[in-house]
């Protein structure tokens, strides 16, 4: 099982500081989330993970291995990411689309038929099959989203980062596609890292959370260490509310501006 | 067999590019017969057999001696160069509206063929005798254009797209300005200048083609190593990099080949614009934007578009010949500005 250590990693964008000092640990079969307001450097954290942007300080490690040691198509072989949104506006086919996520891992030319049945196999898992000859510019939103995380499944990664996946979803699409992850960390063993701004579906779907605010962890742990409504109330500036559900095991956070 | 649908795209790019393919092979065949003095097919044929067999008796009789000389030293030489220049610009626009994504990008927006047109004005005017000065002097200035381009547009080892054009843009005007000034110290070598710059083939012969062959050959093949790249790099740079692609090296060399391409094609037949804009975006439409197939298309599509720009410019007001830059121009300006107007449509 993979183990991904995160040691200290600051990163800043020219004078400003985006994160500081950033540790924490993950293995395979966990879901961690990343949670804070805006501009708490959520999405800066996840880029730096695949050093799509490099950290100035600190270090990544994959199964104790420098990442920053590996070329650019060893990483994408080991980390799939989610973008927030996915602008293209060229007609590639959702099966064009899907392929590239094979990219990383063919030699010049040809896909071979594993290549293929990669494709099907990821493409059936998010119910994107028949999406398979539609064109993305013609694709919805929900549409989009699934066929992205197809495409990133097809790199057959080890760590799958996402951000927001479930940003442009409707209230069914976003459990849906939370579920399926779920079931993919579960099942493959993935170590699943995900930035999300709905709490409520983080607190129903991670198994550990990281809280930041300013750049830096304020706490992080196990989730029901993690939301307390002080917590929440120090670093949103709203009041939360902790509402149990008996019937399921578990709870709900409801929020109300700060009096 | 999985996914039908897809395969039978496939089947029909391929068939696409067969039928393209031939196409060209024919137009070049019908452009052989073209020209002031009527040769017919079967004597065409009948000269390249000689030819290839070293048949003497080809000087025995005058008539296909002289026939046989403007076939192999006229017409030949003019119609694979202006076929390679076609493959050269429409890659290299290609290529460049992937590395910008932007479908407006062409090699002129770079200021490249700018910078070549003047490296060879330069050179024309130095007064170099050696036909290999041309090329050499148009070749360099065109890399330290890209090169110049390429470090004004850069910020934090990041190619900022906006900047790249602009700067591109500043670059073509000063050297528009260069050349307008080395035409006016030109003297008598003006007409020499203002002919080559026009855009034609007038000049061909197989000295320029052993040139090109090789510019356009390893700037072909180092663009067909990175179609993958270049699919990626459509999707944005972010996701390029997370799905395996080194953005920074990858742009570089793909700038390098573009420059590599444009000044060979610049240097050998002046400043025919609006080929690598139109082309690819043609392509774009019948083939799709997977440049694993966009790459060659573009390739042929721009050799039969120059070939047959060249072919009907040189035989429409015969024995006068129009450039074939104005052909292109007038085509390929209202074009842009149809591109531009769609663009701003779909923003």
């Amino acid at each position: 099982m993979i183990t991904l250590n995160i040691k200290g990693i600051s990163f800043s964008y020219k004078t400003i500081k985006a994160i500081e000092d950033i540790t924490f640990e993950g293995k395979g079969g966990e879901i961690i989330g990343i949670i804070g307001p805006n501009g708490s450097g959520k999405s800066t954290l996840l880029r730096c993970i695949n050093r799509n942007l490099s950290p100035q300080i600190g270090t990544v490690l994959l199964d104790g291995t420098d990442i920053s040691k590996l070329s650019r198509n060893n990483i994408a072989c080991k980390f799939g990411v989610v973008p927030q949104n996915s602008i293209i506006n060229l007609p590639f086919s959702g099966m064009e689309i899907v392929l590239m996520g094979r990219y990383p891992r063919i030699k010049r030319y040809e896909y071979k038929d594993e290549d293929f049945n990669i494709a099907e196999e990821v493409m059936k898992v998010t119910g994107t099959l028949e999406l398979s000859n539609k064109l993305f510019t013609e694709m919805s939103g929900g549409e989009k989203q699934r066929l992205i995380i197809a495409r990133c499944l097809a790199q057959e990664p080890e760590v799958l980062l996402l951000d927001e996946p479930t940003l442009h979803l409707d209230i069914k699409h976003q459990f849906e596609i939370m579920e399926f992850i779920h079931h993919l960390s579960r099942e493959k063993k993935l170590l699943v890292i995900v930035v999300s701004h709905d709490i409520n579906l983080a607190i129903n779907y991670c198994d550990k959370l990281i809280l930041l605010s300013d750049g830096k962890i304020f706490t992080a742990g196990n989730v029901k260490d993690v939301i307390i409504p002080e917590n929440l109330r120090k670093v949103f500036h709203v009041e939360a509310k902790l509402i149990k559900d008996i019937e399921k095991k578990s709870f709900y956070i409801v929020f109300s501006p700060l009096n | 067999m999985k996914f039908p649908e897809y395969f039978r795209k496939i089947r029909l790019k391929n068939m696409i590019l067969l039928f393209e393919g031939s196409t060209l092979l024919l137009m070049m065949a019908i452009a052989l017969t073209v020209g002031p003095v009527k040769i017919s097919f079967k004597e065409i044929y009948e000269i390249i057999w000689k030819i290839i067999f070293n048949d003497h008796h080809i000087f025995v009789n005058n008539k296909l001696f002289s026939h046989a000389v403007i076939i192999t030293q006229v017409r030949l030489p003019r119609i694979i160069l202006s076929v390679l220049v076609g493959i050269s610009l429409a890659s290299s626009g290609m290529t460049l509206q992937a590395l910008f994504r932007n479908p407006l990008a062409s090699p002129y927006i770079l200021g490249i063929s700018s910078g070549a047109a003047f490296g060879g004005a330069f050179a024309i005017l130095m007064g170099f005798k050696k036909a290999i000065f041309f090329p050499i002097f148009s070749l360099s200035f065109a890399f330290f254009t890209t090169f110049l381009v390429y470090k004004l547009s850069q910020r934090d080892k990041t190619i900022i797209v906006g900047n790249l054009l602009l700067s591109g843009v500043a670059i073509a005007a000063f050297f528009s300005a260069m050349l307008s000034f080395s035409l006016y110290l030109a003297g008598e070598k003006l007409y020499q200048i203002i002919f080559w710059l026009m855009g034609g083939f007038w000049l061909s012969n197989w000295n320029k083609l052993f040139i090109l062959f090789p510019m356009v050959i390893l700037g072909i093949t180092g663009l067909f190593f990175f179609y993958k790249e270049m699919n990626l790099l459509l999707l944005g740079d972010r996701t390029a990099m997370d799905l395996g692609v080194d953005v920074e090296r990858t742009k570089k060399i793909l700038l390098f080949l573009t420059s590599l391409l444009t000044s060979g094609a610049v240097c050998m037949s002046g400043m025919i614009g609006f080929v690598g804009l139109i082309v690819p975006h043609m392509m774009r439409l019948l083939i799709g934007p997977d440049h694993r197939y966009l790459l060659p298309a573009s390739c042929i599509g721009g050799g039969l578009l120059l070939l047959f720009v060249d072919t009907f410019a040189r035989s429409i007001i015969t024995p006068v010949e129009v450039p074939v830059g104005v052909f292109t121009a007038l085509i390929g300006a209202p074009f842009f500005l149809f591109l531009l107007k769609q663009q701003r449509n779909s923003q």
